[in-house]
């Protein structure tokens, strides 16, 4: 059978059914269990219009389809994608000829029948691209094609129908840097257009949500999100209230994913943000009852992690987290301190009673690192040669000690003497417990 | 542990270059530039870099090129964006015949996609990345021509990734990630700025990277993989911080990879090779001096001779 002919069938599938949720490539003869696996179901997705799909002729043995799924043929993947090749550099170079005459023509009459011709070539170059791309995702000519069309006809409705095609190539290749670039060229577009983002912010916090479900830790798919805040947030779409709404939703998927350091590290991305704009607040306005529940915020989430730590025994992504949440609040408290003592320097006559703040961060940095010092004695004192978790947490908690005292030597000294000395000799549990850094823990000796 | 199979490598890639027809070539097309760079760099790594016809590679990197706007596109006829552009020029520099480019015309377009910001966008639509930053820069500095970018402002740019981790990740705010590292410590060693970089910090974040298995992982909690060989040791390099990791069990890691029959190195023992992780092991090999392959430069990720004949002409 001819290549062209399979591609055409291919693309009056896609053209039929523009609400295709999903989308896979197998062995031609899986195609029979498919069906089984339908009929099984067929009752409760029976209210649609079986018509539709009767009127579409293809080869049964290239293409399946049934309810907005698709599935190619395996056999077929070559022949389809030159056929699909081969179309779109055609019109692509077409197009790119039809739009340099089209700049430079004069005569309103041509100009008439070039732009009937330039909507022809546009469709076509829609079509063809869109079958390179749900064949092989990364390839960048065919979404630039795309953006380019979009862009001229700068039409709403394309490009949510783009966010749509976008969400079913990211749902099987969800890694693919193109389709997220592309798909944040997309976004900014919208964003030029209209007003009420509220609609985008939720759709792609959903379609994060999904995509990470089903890919672990995905680089592409968390960088999407941390864009997007910041993106939201230049724009000033992104209230404090979504933000901690954020935070909330976030919370249950990381204790049920507990590898997945990328969450972590997105919750912190939103605890800072919300720190910074409480800052720029300040400044604004003198009071804000939103600046007093920050901390709070920040010290729930130092408790929950250590919750997590207890819970889980072994993980360091908790572990990396802790580091991040002590490093900030650790840094917020000693610039507040430092404050204080110059204050304290500046005006030795003076009254402090205005800085009282100031001098209490002094005081509650003694008390919680009090604290984290007994939290890690627990850690480090559980019985290290009965269990490999045991092993392993020793060795963590060893590791942040010594890396966070590393950030801030301060901590090392001054009145917290005793406790340290009851944590043991860091180095040598590291050693033991973690021998393949010796390098590491031996250069550290400083 | 085994013995580095040289000539298969060799022979896998001289194999590679000439298969275009099944599906899997057809997945790596528009990005067949890059897959030229790594596969003749290895080729040079091994020292057979003379096994290809070099008037033919010149040649054809040459028609990639878009000769409306400079930029290089990843095969012929496909539209152009830095990565591409870099993969090019160090190609052309592989084989010493920068004499057959428009300088001024290349590194226009790569200033060209530098923004008020200081960050650079990959191409002309505008995705902003710190590996877009890296390839500008490298490639500007390989043609001399850092002098035409804001290059105090790229630097700012990188700095505003910089995570408290000491690492650095694709956009302000972005999670650190080995590859990425390696991005912004190139372009920060490149242009002299590396005193942004807390080594002792970010050293340990990276050794951290080392598996049990010996081999390097990109983000916590993730296996080790080939290609975080090139990309955290180059960095460790580049920082000075090379001797904290435990270099014998990684070179034994990236030998463990290696296809014994067909040549080829993969991303983890027993998978199906590629060019990418056979480039990234001989690479990272080089980083650790094993015999018999020409030393590797961590910043412009080109063997060594090559750098010098660039910088001081020899
Ligand atoms: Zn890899």
């Amino acid at each position: 059978m001819g290549d062209e002919y399979l591609l055409r069938q291919f693309e009056r599938i896609l053209e039929h059914d523009d609400l295709l949720d999903e989308l896979g490539f197998i062995h031609p003869s899986q195609f029979a269990s498919l069906n089984e696996g339908l009929d099984a179901t067929a009752f409760e997705i029976s209210n649609r219009t079986p018509s539709d799909f009767d009127a579409l002729n293809y080869d049964e043995t290239a293409f399946w389809t049934k309810d907005h799924k698709l599935a190619i043929s395996t056999e077929i993947l070559t022949q389809l994608s030159k056929a699909a090749r081969r179309a779109y550099f055609d019109v692509r170079s077409g197009y790119k000829d039809s739009i340099s005459v089209n700049m430079n023509a004069n005569r309103s009459d041509s100009v008439t029948s070039r732009g009937s011709s330039i909507e022809l070539l546009e469709n076509n170059l829609l079509m063809h691209s869109k079958a390179i791309l749900i064949l092989s995702c990364d390839f960048l000519s065919a979404w630039n094609s795309r953006k380019q069309v979009l862009q001229r006809k700068c039409n709403l409705s394309l490009f949510m129908d783009e966010l749509q095609l976008l969400t079913l190539i990211l749902s099987y290749s969800p890694k693919s840097e193109c389709a997220w670039s592309h798909r944040r060229w997309v976004i900014k577009r919208i964003a030029e257009k209209c007003q009420d983002l509220q609609e985008i912010i939720d759709e792609e916090s959903d379609l994060a949500r999904n995509i990470v479900e089903k890919s672990k830790m995905n680089y592409r798919a968390w960088n999407h999100r941390v864009w997007l805040t910041n993106y939201m947030t230049r724009k000033q779409v992104l209230t404090h209230i979504q933000i901690l709404d954020e935070l909330d939703k976030s919370r249950k998927w990381s204790e049920l994913h507990i590898a997945d350091s990328c969450s972590f590290h997105y919750r912190g991305r939103l605890l800072l943000r919300l720190l910074e704009n409480s800052y720029r607040r300040q400044e604004e306005e003198a009071s804000s009852s939103f600046m007093s529940n920050i901390p709070f915020l920040w010290e729930e989430e130092i408790k929950w992690n250590k919750f997590l730590i207890k819970r889980f025994m072994d993980r360091q992504s908790l572990w990396v987290y802790r580091r991040f949440l002590i490093q900030c609040w650790i840094k917020l408290f000693r610039d507040d301190c430092l404050h204080a003592r110059q204050l304290h320097k500046d005006h030795q006559n003076g009254s402090l009673e205005l800085h009282t703040d100031h001098q209490n961060s002094c005081v509650l940095l003694d008390l919680f690192w009090a604290k984290e010092l007994e939290f890690l004695c627990e850690c480090l004192n559980t019985p290290v040669d009965e269990f490999e978790d045991y092993h392993i947490q020793a060795q963590l908690a060893a590791s942040y000690m010594l890396w966070i005292t590393k950030q801030f030597p301060f901590l090392a000294n001054s009145k917290h003497q005793e406790r340290i000395s009851e944590l043991g000799d860091l180095k040598a549990i590291l050693i033991k417990t973690c021998p393949d850094k010796t390098l590491l823990w031996r250069s550290l000796s400083d | 542990m085994g013995e580095l199979e040289a000539e298969k490598h060799v022979q896998y890639i001289l194999s590679v270059e000439k298969r275009k027809d099944d599906f899997e070539s057809l997945l790596m097309e528009h990005l067949r530039i890059n897959g030229a760079y790594w596969g003749l760099t290895t080729l040079d790594l091994l020292r057979k870099i003379e096994a290809v016809d070099s008037d033919e590679v010149v040649s054809w990197v040459m028609s990639c090129q878009d000769q409306d706007c400079g930029g290089f596109g990843g095969n012929v006829g496909h539209d152009a964006h830095l990565h591409y552009t870099l993969s090019a020029v160090q190609i052309l520099l592989l084989f010493d015949r920068l004499d057959i480019l428009d300088i001024d015309k290349v590194s226009d377009y790569v200033a060209g996609l530098q923004n008020e910001d200081g960050s650079f966008s990959g191409d002309i639509w505008g995705e902003v990345d710190t590996r877009f930053s890296y390839c500008a820069i490298c490639c500007l500095s390989l043609l001399h021509r850092l002098d035409k970018i804001n290059a105090e402002k790229a630097v700012d740019y990188i700095v505003s990734c910089k995570n408290l981790d000491g690492g650095f990740g694709s956009i302000p705010g972005g999670e650190s990630h080995s590859g990425q590292i390696f991005c912004c410590v190139g372009a920060l060693a490149i242009t002299g700025s590396l005193h942004h970089v807390d080594r002792d910090l970010l050293g340990w974040w990276l050794c951290e990277r080392q598996c049990k298995d010996g081999g390097l992982n990109g983000r916590p909690e993730k296996l080790a993989d080939v290609c975080y060989s090139w990309w955290v040791l180059s960095s460790l390099t580049m920082i000075d911080r090379v001797h904290w990791i435990d270099r014998e069990k990684l070179a034994a890691f990236i030998l463990n990879c290696q296809d014994r029959e067909n040549g080829g190195i993969s991303d983890r023992p027993d998978n199906a090779v590629d060019v990418f992780h056979t480039y990234f092991g001989v690479a990272g090999l080089s980083l650790l001096e094993y015999p018999g392959l020409k030393p590797i430069d961590p910043a412009y990720a080109l063997p060594v001779d090559v750098v010098n004949r660039i910088f001081f002409g020899k």
